[in-house]
C-alpha cells in the first residue's frame, strides 16, 4: 500500500511540474555516472595517445562544441551531428571515430551518446550496396497503400525529424507485414522509383537499415531528455563512476545503462530503483520480526525474531518476489532484470557506485552461473551411459569410472535454498 | 673485599642478562609448512640452567619447578619447542593485536606431559581419575580449597603426553561418507552398464551361436558379480587401508600450542571453564594467524597421526557444530578464515580480537558469532556494506 502511494506521489509530481525537460546545455552530455568506456581497448587507446600527441584535446572540444552551436538544444539529430563533426574530421584530415573517441576518453560524451555517434558515422561511411544502382533497379514490388502512406508520412517528416527517430517509425510499422519486413531495401527503392522519397531519403534509409539503426539504439534526443529530466528529479551532488554499468554484454553488446535507457521510462526507472533501495534497506536492518495473530486478528499469539541469516535470505527472497511482481504491477510487457533495476538504482543515486558490483553479485545465490568444468561435467553424463554401451569390454568400466569421478567431483551449482534450520 | 666489590657489577651484569649463546633444538615451520628440528635461541630465559622465563615457566606434570637443560632430549625438545612458541604467540598479540591484557600479563605456568584430569576446586584431580592423552588444555584461574591445604593458582596450559590409542577405542564419528558414496555411485553404474549389455545380447541372441551367447552373458553378469563382492567387502577395505592408530604430541606441535596461549589471551570474554564451538574457533584462527598457515597439526606425521584442521575444507552447516561434542570441528575456523579474505590481512587480527570481545562462551554460530561478525565488520571494515555482503553470501554457501 505504503508503495503504491510513493508511486502515485512520483506520477503526480512528474507530470505536475512539467519537467519534460529542456536540454540546456553541452553538460548534458557529460559523463557524470560511467566508469571506463567499453568501447575504448587497447587498440584504441594507442589511436587515441597519437591522436592527442598530433592534435589536442582543446581542438576537440571545439569542434564538438561549434557543432552542437547549428542544432537547436532541445533537438539534436543524432545523424545530422555526425555528419557535421565527420565532416569537420575530414577538414583536418583525421577519422571522426578517434575524435568521439578522445572525446569519451575526456567524459565530455558517455558510452550512449558514443554508441549513437559511431553508428550513424558507421552508417554515413558505408559502402551501400544498393547505392550505386539504385537508379537501375527494374525489378518491381507492388507497394501497398499502408505502405505508400507510411513512406510519404517519413518523406513529410524528413525536414523536421532525424533519420534514426524516423527510421524507427517506418521500420515498426513496416514490420507489421513479415514479408514487408524482409525485402526493406527493395521497398525503399520501389518508393523511390515511385517518387514517394527522394534520392537523399533512400540512401539514408538504406543506410539506416543496413547498420540496423533500431537495434540497441536510442535516439540522442531521447536519451538527453530522459538523462535531463532525471538529473532534475534525482539530483546527483558527487560524480560518481562505475565500469559493471557500462560493461557490453555479450549476447547484445549493449550495457546495462544503454539498456535502461532504451527500455524504461524515468516513472518505470524510479520503480526499479525503489526495489534496490528496498533490498539495501533490508539487508542492513537488524531486526524483522513475523507476528502471529490468533484467529480473531486481534492478539499476537506468536512473535518470531528472525535471525542473521534468516534476515539476509528473506532480503534476497523479497527482492524475487518484488522482481516477479514488477512484470505485473507497475510494468506490465516488461521483465526487468535484475541488471535492469541494479541500473537504475545506480542511475538515480540510490545505491553507491562502490556497492553496485556487491549488490549485483548476490544475483548467484539464486541465478548460479555454470562453471567450464561443470558444463563438461554435465556433457560427460550426458554422452557417458551410451559410451559404456559403445566401448567394448572390459574397457566400458572405465567409461564408468570417469562418470563416478565427475559425480564425486563435481558440485553441481544450485540455487539459494533455505536450510532446514531456517525460516527463510 | 676490594676484589669481590670489583666482581659484583660482573656478576650482577651476567646475572640480568638474558640467557644468550645457549641454543636449543625446537620443532620449527619452513615457509612451505614443513616440520623441522631447528637449533634456536630461546628470548626472555631468566635462568641459565632452566626453563625459567620472564613470561613462561615450563614445568614437568604436577611439579613447580622449571625442567632442567640438562633433562633427557625428549623433554628438553618439548620444553624449548612450548618455550619458544609460546613466546611467538606472545609477541604477537603484543606487537600485532596490540593487546594490553597480554602486554601486562604475570608469568604463566606450562605444564608438560601431565596427565591428571582437571579439578576445579583443586586443580589437579585425583591420580584414580583416568589419565588424559593426546590433548592440551588451558586451565582458568582458581581460588584453591584452603581447607585441603590447596592455595589459589593463575591460569595455566597443559599439554598432555603421547600415547597411541587404537582408532576403534576413540569411537569417532566415521569419515568414510565420501568414501562409501564413491563405492555405491560405482556399483549402480556397474550395474547398469552390464545390465544394458545384456539386454543388447539378448536381442542379438538369433544371430549368435548358442555357446557365443552364454560365454557373453556370463561375462557380463560376471562383471556385475565381482563388483557386487566388492561393494559389500567394502568396509573391510577400507579399515585394512586406512590409519589405525591415533597419537599426539601436543607440546611439539606449534600451531597446538598458539592455540593453548590464544585460550589464554581471549579469556577476559571467552571463559576457559568450558569447551564451546566459538572458544575453539577463535583460538583456532589466532593461530593460524600466528603460524601463518591455514592447516593446523596437519604435515606434521611424527608427532600427529590424526587429520588436524584445515580452514579451506569445504562443509556445509550443521545443528550439530553448536554443541560442545563438536567444539572441535573445523567448520567456526572456516568461516573465520573466509572472514579473514574479505576483511583483509591488515585488518583481521584486530577484526578477530574485536569479534572475541563480542560474543562469550555460551554464544552458538547461527545467530551470536554471526551477530558478532557483522556488529565488527560496521566497526573496522574499510567498506562495511560489501564487505558484509561478501560475508554473508559466503555463509549463505555454507549452508549457514
Amino acid at each position: 500500500m505504503k508503495f503504491n502511494f510513493k508511486v502515485l506521489i512520483l506520477v503526480i509530481f512528474i507530470t505536475s511540474s512539467n519537467l519534460w525537460g529542456q536540454i540546456n546545455s553541452l553538460n548534458n552530455f557529460q559523463n557524470d555516472r560511467e566508469g571506463k568506456s567499453a568501447f575504448i581497448g587497447k587498440r584504441e587507446e594507442k589511436k587515441i595517445h597519437l591522436w592527442l600527441n598530433k592534435w589536442n584535446i582543446a581542438l576537440a572540444e571545439e569542434i564538438f562544441e561549434t557543432s552542437l552551436k547549428e542544432f537547436n538544444p532541445g533537438n539534436i539529430c543524432a545523424f545530422d551531428l555526425t555528419s557535421l563533426i565527420n565532416a569537420k574530421a575530414k577538414g583536418f584530415g583525421f577519422d571522426a571515430k578517434i575524435l568521439f573517441y578522445v572525446l569519451r576518453k575526456q567524459n565530455y560524451i558517455d558510452d550512449v551518446v558514443l554508441n549513437t555517434f559511431l553508428k550513424n558515422l558507421k552508417s554515413q561511411n558505408l559502402k551501400l550496396q544498393f547505392a550505386n544502382s539504385i537508379n537501375d533497379y527494374n525489378d518491381y514490388i507492388e507497394l501497398n497503400d499502408s505502405a505508400k502512406n507510411t513512406f510519404t508520412e517519413f518523406q513529410k517528416s524528413s525536414k523536421t525529424r532525424c533519420i534514426d527517430e524516423s527510421y524507427r517509425l517506418l521500420k515498426a510499422e513496416i514490420d507489421k507485414n513479415k514479408s514487408a519486413s524482409r525485402n526493406l531495401p527493395s521497398i525503399i527503392i520501389q518508393a523511390y522509383n515511385e517518387k514517394i522519397i527522394n534520392y537523399a531519403s533512400a540512401q539514408k534509409l538504406l543506410r539506416a537499415n543496413q547498420v540496423k539503426l533500431n537495434e540497441n539504439y536510442i535516439t540522442l534526443r531521447e536519451y538527453l531528455s530522459k538523462k535531463n529530466e532525471l538529473r532534475n528529479l534525482f539530483p546527483i551532488n558527487n560524480q560518481e563512476k562505475n565500469d559493471f554499468i557500462n560493461k557490453l554484454s555479450r549476447r547484445e553488446a549493449l550495457s546495462p545503462r544503454s539498456k535502461l535507457f532504451q527500455k524504461y521510462s524515468i516513472i518505470q526507472m524510479t520503480i526499479l530503483a525503489s526495489v534496490i533501495e528496498r533490498l539495501a534497506e533490508h539487508l542492513e536492518s537488524t531486526k524483522i520480526e513475523i507476528l502471529v495473530y490468533d484467529k480473531q486478528g486481534q492478539g499476537v499469539i506468536n512473535k518470531i525474531e528472525l535471525e542473521e541469516m534468516e534476515r539476509f535470505r528473506f532480503a534476497l527472497k523479497y527482492l524475487q518476489k518484488e522482481m516477479t511482481l514488477l512484470g505485473t504491477n507497475y510494468l506490465i510487457g516488461f521483465k526487468p532484470s535484475y541488471q535492469d533495476i541494479i541500473a537504475a538504482a545506480y542511475e538515480i543515486g540510490k545505491i553507491k557506485s562502490e556497492h553496485v558490483e556487491t549488490i549485483a553479485k548476490l544475483e548467484v545465490l539464486w541465478n548460479p552461473k555454470k562453471t567450464q568444468y561443470e558444463k563438461f561435467a554435465s556433457l560427460i553424463r550426458l554422452t557417458g551411459t551410451v559410451g559404456t554401451l559403445l566401448i567394448p569390454p572390459p574397457y566400458g568400466f572405465l567409461v564408468a569410472l570417469g562418470l563416478v569421478a565427475i559425480e564425486m567431483t563435481s558440485k553441481k551449482s544450485e540455487k539459494l535454498k533455505s536450510p532446514d534450520h531456517s525460516l527463510f | 673485599m676490594i676484589k669481590l666489590l670489583c666482581f659484583l657489577p660482573i656478576i650482577f651484569f651476567q646475572i640480568s642478562l638474558p640467557i644468550y649463546g645457549q641454543t636449543f633444538s625446537v620443532v620449527q615451520r619452513t615457509p612451505k609448512f614443513k616440520a623441522v628440528i631447528k637449533k634456536t635461541n630461546l628470548p626472555d630465559l631468566i635462568s641459565r640452567t632452566h626453563f625459567d622465563g620472564k613470561y613462561f615457566k615450563i614445568v614437568q606434570g604436577i611439579e613447580s619447578s622449571p625442567i632442567s637443560f640438562k633433562s633427557d632430549k625428549v623433554l628438553l625438545l618439548k620444553a624449548a619447542t612450548t618455550y619458544y612458541h609460546l613466546n611467538v604467540a606472545r609477541k604477537y598479540f603484543v606487537e600485532v593485536v596490540k593487546s594490553e591484557r597480554v602486554k601486562n600479563l604475570p608469568q604463566i605456568i606450562v605444564r608438560l606431559d601431565i596427565t591428571r584430569q582437571f579439578f576445579e576446586l583443586g586443580k589437579f584431580a585425583n591420580e584414580n581419575l583416568s589419565p588424559t592423552y593426546n590433548t592440551a588444555i588451558t586451565i582458568p584461574p582458581g581460588k584453591g580449597f584452603p581447607s585441603r591445604g590447596v592455595g589459589p593458582w593463575d591460569m595455566e596450559i597443559w599439554f598432555r603426553p603421547r600415547k597411541n590409542i587404537h582408532i576403534d577405542e576413540l569411537n569417532l564419528r566415521s569419515n568414510n561418507g565420501q568414501v562409501d558414496g564413491l563405492f555405491r555411485v560405482f556399483r549402480e553404474q556397474i550395474h547398469m552398464m552390464t545390465f544394458q549389455r545384456f539386454m543388447v545380447s539378448l536381442l542379438n541372441s538369433s544371430n549368435m551361436q548358442s555357446g557365443q551367447l552364454f560365454r557373453s552373458s556370463t561375462q557380463i553378469i560376471g562383471a556385475s558379480v565381482l563388483m557386487e563382492l566388492f561393494y559389500q567387502f567394502r568396509d573391510p577395505i577400507i579399515k585394512l587401508t586406512s590409519r589405525k592408530h591415533f597419537g599426539m604430541d601436543t607440546a611439539l606441535i606449534p600451531e597446538v600450542i598458539y592455540h593453548e596461549f590464544s585460550h589464554v589471551a581471549l579469556s577476559d570474554t571467552l571463559a576457559l571453564s568450558h569447551e564451546s564451538p566459538i572458544n575453539e574457533g577463535l583460538a583456532d584462527i589466532f593461530s593460524t594467524l600466528i603460524s601463518g598457515s591455514s592447516k593446523i597439526a596437519t604435515n606434521i606425521k611424527k608427532y600427529n597421526t590424526f587429520n588436524g584442521k584445515k580452514a579451506k575444507r569445504k562443509q556445509d552447516y550443521q545443528v550439530q557444530f553448536e554443541n560442545s561434542n563438536f567444539a572441535n570441528s573445523d567448520y567456526v575456523l572456516g568461516i573465520l578464515w573466509m572472514i579473514k579474505s574479505i576483511v583483509g590481512n591488515e585488518i583481521t587480527p584486530n577484526f578477530m580480537y574485536k569479534l572475541s570481545q563480542q560474543i562469550n562462551s555460551s554464544s552458538d554460530i547461527r545467530n551470536d558469532l554471526i551477530k558478532g561478525i557483522r556488529k565488527t565488520c560496521d566497526e573496522l571494515c574499510k567498506d562495511p556494506f560489501s564487505q558484509k555482503m561478501e560475508i554473508f553470501k559466503g555463509l549463505a554457501k555454507k549452508q549457514m
